[in-house]
């Protein structure tokens, strides 16, 4: 394993433990939700995690239709892999949430729903991904379709500050925001000690650290993959 | 073993430690904190969720097997709680009012409800005769309601009101006062003045004329859209009356929900876990396929 993606696999396990520290540990109950609120510190991290990922499979996928290059390729299958997980700790931690604060386990909001379609996307991309025999064919569908999916997520994020009828809270934002007025569970980031260092240190961890890392070791899986199947070709051409 | 099966496996193994250690800390805290402050009642016990009350420096609890009980002397007030297996707003604040020897029949002067994400919660607001006061919070639940009644004996009485925008300025702050006088039935009553407390902007002092008597109001930014008011007569109002909005938020809306925060952590680790343990063993099968591949081509096959 190379030296810096050992240094950044600790890294991230070292900043995993520490984000858990201050979400569990140094951030304040809220007062209006209790305990639970701190499933956010993951929750929407894990949200902005999976954005990142996706949008590496955005970027592979352009950039393996320019230049015809398999890295490409591999970059944007690993984002989705890696964004996948992290889309659904998002949505799974997100229906834990609601459970208690909303008294149900999902709802049909517009965000929700987006998620829901945006996992679903991914999801197939894969599926689809494995149904083409032909590498070359292969490899242009799936950037196609990388290109194209990063719409849902997009969509996700920006749903709850564009359609007014929805419950999901808007964390960050201006409190006069007309989803507001419909909004469920939100809180105020000042109001409780520590939020603010909680969820900032997680967001980098999550959305950052933690897809990367994910990423590289996931390309260096697909390498070594790539490489036994050309050895396989060889051992068959000979 | 490789180094990056090794530290995969490191990577799980401490997953597992920290989802335990987590949910113990989590519950930790509130063990630590239940044995730590004696003060702590236990108003009722939901199935699946526990809710108490922290009482607040200068209240009394007064034991009592089917109610809770908290007085403050100093300020002449007390606070009842109690379970009402009812429905019906109307009796179960008939119950809270039997309780403190209050005319059961009496009609509210004020009334406001809402629907909250635990269920219907209303608000209701009683003048009696000599200054006594009183405001019933009632928040239905599973068939039930939980009432708190703060008596006041010197015409205080506490409002919590919806606010339309966020509290920060003189303008709302004057919005949410005259919301709270429209519920407590004095829409007639005139604001003199009004001014911030804080630079936070989040707390507001004013004095109000109802029916040709001087009044003196505080205005508190709860939340985003609630406000915490107290109204009470004279030229101001004991801080400690204040103390109900703690007791109205510990009783109705924080719940034990620690549970759920552990199912979320289990979630998460988990599917992280999963996805990392299929990292490894995708890795194991094709070190083992490329180690076969070698072994092939060095025999020549």
């Amino acid at each position: 394993m190379p030296r810096a993606l050992l240094l950044l696999t600790s890294l991230t396990i070292i900043g995993v433990i520490v984000g858990l520290y201050l979400a569990l540990g140094y951030a304040g109950t809220e007062i209006e939700q209790g305990d639970v609120q701190r499933i956010f510190y993951v929750h929407m991290p894990a949200f902005f995690g999976a954005f990142v990922a996706f949008s590496a499979t955005t970027i592979g996928g352009i950039l393996y239709l320019r230049t015809n290059n398999v890295k490409w390729d591999t970059l944007a299958l690993a984002g989705v892999e890696v964004g996948l997980v992290l889309a659904l700790i998002n949505l799974t931690t997100g229906a834990i949430w609601a459970r208690p604060i909303w008294n149900t386990w999902w709802n049909w909001d517009p965000r929700l729903t987006a998620e829901a379609v945006m996992v679903l996307t991914y999801a197939a991309y894969l599926m689809l991904r494995t149904g083409i025999e032909n590498a070359e064919q292969r490899r242009r569908f799936a950037a196609v379709f990388g290109i194209f999916a990063i719409a849902t997520a997009v969509i996700t994020l920006v749903i709850p500050r564009i359609v007014e009828a929805t419950i999901h809270p808007v964390v960050i934002a201006q409190a006069e925001t007309a989803a507001e007025t419909t909004a469920q569970g939100g809180f105020e980031l000042a109001a409780t000690p520590g939020v603010g260092v909680a969820l900032g240190f997680n967001m980098l961890i999550w959305a950052l650290l933690v897809p990367i890392t994910l990423i590289w070791h996931r390309i260096r899986l697909e390498n070594t993959a790539e490489r036994i199947r050309a050895m396989k070709i060889r051992m068959m051409e000979s | 073993m490789s180094t990056t099966s090794r530290i995969t496996l490191t990577l799980l193994l401490l997953c597992s430690l920290l989802l335990l250690a987590g949910g113990a800390l989590a519950h930790g805290d509130e063990e630590a904190g239940a044995a730590a402050d004696s003060n702590i009642l236990t108003f009722y016990t939901h199935p699946t969720e526990r809710f108490n009350v922290l009482i607040p420096p200068g209240w009394q609890n007064v034991v009592n097997s089917s109610y809770a009980l908290l007085r403050n002397d100093t300020i002449g007030a007390q606070v009842y709680g109690l379970t009402a297996a009812t429905t019906n707003v109307d009796e179960a604040v008939a119950q809270a009012l039997a309780l403190a020897d209050l005319p059961q029949a009496a009609a509210p002067s004020g009334a406001d409800a809402d629907q909250l994400a635990f269920g219907p919660w209303q608000q209701r607001t009683y003048a009696f005769d000599n200054d006594t006061t009183a405001t019933a919070f009632v928040q239905q639940h599973d068939g039930k309601s939980y009432v708190l009644l703060y008596v006041s004996a010197s015409a205080v009485q506490p409002l919590i009101v919806r606010t339309e925008t966020p509290l920060a300025d003189d303008a709302s702050a004057s919005a949410a006062l005259t919301s709270a006088l429209t519920a407590l039935g004095q829409s007639d009553a005139i604001i003199d003045s009004l001014s911030a407390d804080s630079e936070a902007n989040d707390s507001f002092s004013a004095t109000v004329t109802i029916d040709g008597a001087p009044f003196t109001a505080s205005i508190h930014r709860d939340s985003l859209t609630t406000a915490d008011i107290i109204i009470g007569p004279g030229a101001s109002v004991a801080e400690a009356n204040e103390d109900i909005f703690t007791i109205v938020r510990d009783f109705f809306v924080t719940p034990d929900n620690g549970s759920y925060l552990l199912l979320g952590l289990v979630v998460t680790f988990g599917l992280m876990g999963l996805f990392l343990l299929t990292l490894w063993l995708r890795r194991r099968n094709l070190e083992r396929d490329e180690a076969a591949l070698r072994t092939l081509t060095q025999d020549g096959v």
